[in-house]
């Protein structure tokens, strides 16, 4: 709950509601937004701050949670645009850490004659890479269109399952086997 | 300030900040903001990086020493391009499970086509980079990917020429691959990205506009 105090408001007014709110129980923080004193309900029953209406400074309160905050959502700026900020901070932070303790090399000039022993595939790529190595040279387009058929069909998932109230059992079965293959061709368990 | 406050943009822009965030949609939004921010951090730092790369199989060796060696903080540059193009697909990875472990497709399939289609465009954005340093290693990469690409039924053959840029792997293959992931790509990828965006900003609205 923050209680938001007229543009003009002295600070013995100030004092005034903050002594007001401390009779009912209610521990506030002054502070400024906008060029207009706001106090911040840190402690005590939001629903007693109420009673700070009845001074002639104060402006107005404004819910900062309760059944209405609840309801609609908090608003995008400062709530979550905050919170996604500090995710975002984090997360650059890592790969800035990892980019300074990891750098990506360059590797040896291009030799036409001689691959290297063993041609690295990206991370990403394993997968897909290790699933062809499951099949013989002349039965490559047998894993081509599976994998184009499996990947067709991932794509065009929600035209199968439209039931919105639908138990999601199966659905994380079938992910759980999904995930486990994928990680059992990409750690070339095949090989 | 009471002219800006009548400017149009300025006002969407302030409805917008304030507008309050439905508990469904929170993580949603958060993500697609969070995949927004990385892609243009990548498209940031590719720029700076592009100053100074050659895509020219004569000079691109030397143009990677000097990013490395002889431009201030041009490994840190080159090391957070690449590990940021690995977050990124891990994001872009948790956003789309994070929509098929909670059945969020339901309802709202093109959320889910789109970010079908983003992952793939980000996992090739990072692999034609990857093969832009044109070591041994890529070279020979490109050459096993090509062999691989040349057994998909009916159109590998083709398709790993057009990649080519003919029979074999030359200076066409690195402007080729250079031009994918320098020009074409980021522009899907970024259209994607806004679109989904603004597919979650659509269903904020209907949310907003449903409540009583």
């Amino acid at each position: 709950m923050i209680i938001v105090l007229e543009r003009g408001a002295k600070p013995e007014q100030v004092e005034e509601v903050i002594e007001l709110l401390r009779r009912e129980g209610v521990e506030v923080k002054c502070v400024r937004a906008a060029g207009k004193p706001v106090l911040h309900v840190q402690d005590g029953a939001t629903r007693r701050a109420h009673k700070a209406l009845t001074h002639d400074a104060v402006e107005g309160l404004l819910a900062t949670s309760g059944p209405r905050i609840r309801r609609e959502g908090h608003r995008f700026y400062p709530y979550h645009a905050l919170h996604w900020f500090a995710i975002w901070m984090v997360v650059v932070a890592t790969l800035v850490l990892l980019a300074g303790q990891l750098p990506p090399g360059i590797g040896r000039a291009i030799d036409l004659q001689t691959a290297p022993e063993q041609v690295v595939v990206p991370w990403y790529g394993r997968a897909a890479t290790g699933f062809l190595a499951l099949f013989p040279h002349s039965a490559s387009w047998l894993a081509w269109t599976l994998m184009w058929v499996a990947l067709a069909l991932f794509v065009a998932l929600p035209r199968f399952d439209r039931r919105r109230n639908a138990s999601r059992a199966p659905l994380l079965v079938a992910v759980a086997a999904l995930v486990a293959v994928v990680a059992w061709l990409a750690t070339g368990g095949n090989a | 300030m009471a002219a800006a406050s009548e400017f149009g943009a300025f006002q969407l822009a302030r409805r917008t900040l304030r507008a309050p965030i439905p508990h469904e949609l929170r993580g949603d939004l958060g993500m697609a903001v969070l995949v927004l921010a990385l892609f243009l951090l990548q498209v940031f730092t590719g720029i700076l990086l592009s100053l100074y790369y050659q895509p020219s199989p004569e000079t691109v060796a030397e143009s990677m020493q000097f990013i490395m060696r002889d431009v201030s903080w041009g490994w840190l540059l080159r090391g957070l391009h690449h590990w940021v193009s690995t977050g990124l697909i891990l994001v872009c990875c948790a956003h789309l499970a994070r929509a098929l472990v909670g059945a969020r497709y339901r309802g709202r399939e093109w959320f889910w086509y789109l970010g079908a289609c983003i992952l793939p465009l980000v996992v090739a954005l990072s692999f034609t980079g990857e093969l832009l340093v044109w070591d041994n290693q890529a070279y020979w990469t490109v050459r096993e990917f090509l062999g691989d690409v040349e057994t998909i039924p009916a159109v590998g053959p083709e398709l790993a020429d057009i990649v080519r840029g003919g029979s074999d792997v030359n200076a066409s293959t690195l402007s080729r691959v250079w031009t994918a992931h320098a020009l074409f790509a980021p522009w899907l990828v970024w259209m994607l990205l806004t679109a989904n965006l603004a597919l979650i900003v659509r269903d904020v609205r209907r949310a907003w506009g449903s409540k009583p």
